[in-house]
């Protein structure tokens, strides 16, 4: 009807009322459809909107997750990935299989097989590879509660039996035995602190260190 | 007026492991040390050194100790060091090892020479690492010598 009125003309051979008038009612229909659908999905729209930025907001910005599923409580989140810059500029990176969060406290998180990339100083990135950990989102740091190894790219390796990283800040420390080896040392404690960066590495309790001869005869005569 | 004798056994071989033992051990990259704290002990082969503190000086660009290629310069050991060998022993209050010169010195108050029976009492014991040949000095007052009469027999 509305092109009809468009072309202005009223053509004799449509009678006036039959058909204009089932054109109206059926316009009049849509309308009243229109009437409620259209509320109907803004309201959609915007919840889908409001979830997204929900979801959002739960996450760090710089998180990519592979998918995300809410379950009993908490976001269970497949293959997450987080990266950024530390307080020197140089990248850290972590990747878990799987990470939960739960929706009430959602600054923890909680990983499965972890691995990290935690920049200890300029020179120096310790490659983390452990079970679980707990990911405290607000501060960056990371509980390791289980048995895990770091690897130092200068060919170093530590194996923990628990620890807690500060990524940004890169400083680790650890109340439970450690055992470092080298090329041609080993170091075995109680305990280790990792500070300043990477910069001061303190062992307590019990310290075992074994030089191989190699080292020795580097410096013999 | 010195004594020389020989401290065969104080030659630092390079072909045993070391090994050290201490309650803590913190190594600084800034400083390039490493410090052996409490109770240490470093045992290679028959020679065994005792002190209360060691700090391991390195050498080695950027991170050398994290990246395991540290070059050990000096070695200063405080704190009472007790230094055994075979069968010659000496103590003193503290030690410096300096692995370029190939020579370890100790010091103080009292630094007593001993082999077997043989006491030798001085300030200053002075070994050279390679050759073991050991020079201990009274700085002034009188080297106390007290001879095994057993040993002067042999």
């Amino acid at each position: 009807m509305l092109n009809r009125v468009d072309n202005g003309t009223m053509t004799a051979d449509n009678p006036p009322g039959g058909d204009a008038y089932r054109l109206a009612v059926s316009h009049s229909a849509r309308v009243k459809r229109l009437k409620v659908l259209l509320p109907v999905i803004a309201f959609v729209i915007s919840l889908a909107f409001a979830g997204v930025s929900v979801v959002r907001a739960y996450l760090p910005e710089n998180l990519q997750i592979a998918s995300a599923k809410i379950e009993n409580g908490k976001v269970v989140m497949e293959k997450p990935a987080i990266a950024g810059r530390n307080g020197d500029g140089i990248s850290y990176s972590m990747r878990a299989e799987r990470a939960l969060q739960d929706i009430k406290n959602p600054n923890i998180i909680a990983l499965e097989t972890i691995t990290a990339a935690v920049p200890l100083n300029e020179k120096t990135i310790a490659r983390v590879e452990a079970l679980s950990g707990v990911f405290d989102r607000s501060s960056d740091l990371l509980d390791m509660d289980k048995p895990f190894t770091i690897k130092l790219s200068t060919g170093i390796e530590a194996s923990f039996q628990s620890a807690h990283l500060d990524i940004k800040g890169g400083k680790m420390e650890s109340t439970e035995p450690v055992a470092i080896k080298a090329q041609e040392a080993s170091i075995v404690a109680q305990s280790l602190k990792i500070t300043d960066k990477g910069r001061i590495i303190t062992f307590e309790g019990a310290v075992r260190v074994n030089i191989e001869p190699s080292a020795i005869r580097k410096t013999g005569n | 007026q010195a004594t020389k004798s020989n401290l065969n056994g104080l030659k630092l071989s390079n072909d045993q492991p070391i090994q050290i033992e201490s309650d803590a051990l913190e190594i600084r990259e800034q400083d390039k040390t490493a410090l052996f704290s409490g109770n240490v002990k470093v045992v290679q082969g028959t020679t065994t050194l005792q002190s209360g503190n060691m700090t391991v000086h390195y050498r080695g660009e950027g991170t050398s100790v994290t990246n395991g290629n540290a070059d050990i310069e000096k070695i200063d050991v405080t704190d009472k060091v007790f230094l055994s060998s075979g069968t010659q022993q000496a103590t003193a209050d503290k030690g410096t090892f300096n692995l370029d010169s190939q020579i370890f010195v100790l010091e103080g108050d009292r630094v007593v020479l001993s082999e077997g029976q043989n006491v030798f009492v001085g300030c200053k014991l002075t070994v050279q690492m390679n050759s073991g040949e050991a020079k201990l000095d009274s700085c002034g007052g009188r080297v106390q010598i007290q001879l095994d009469p057993k040993s002067q027999k042999k």
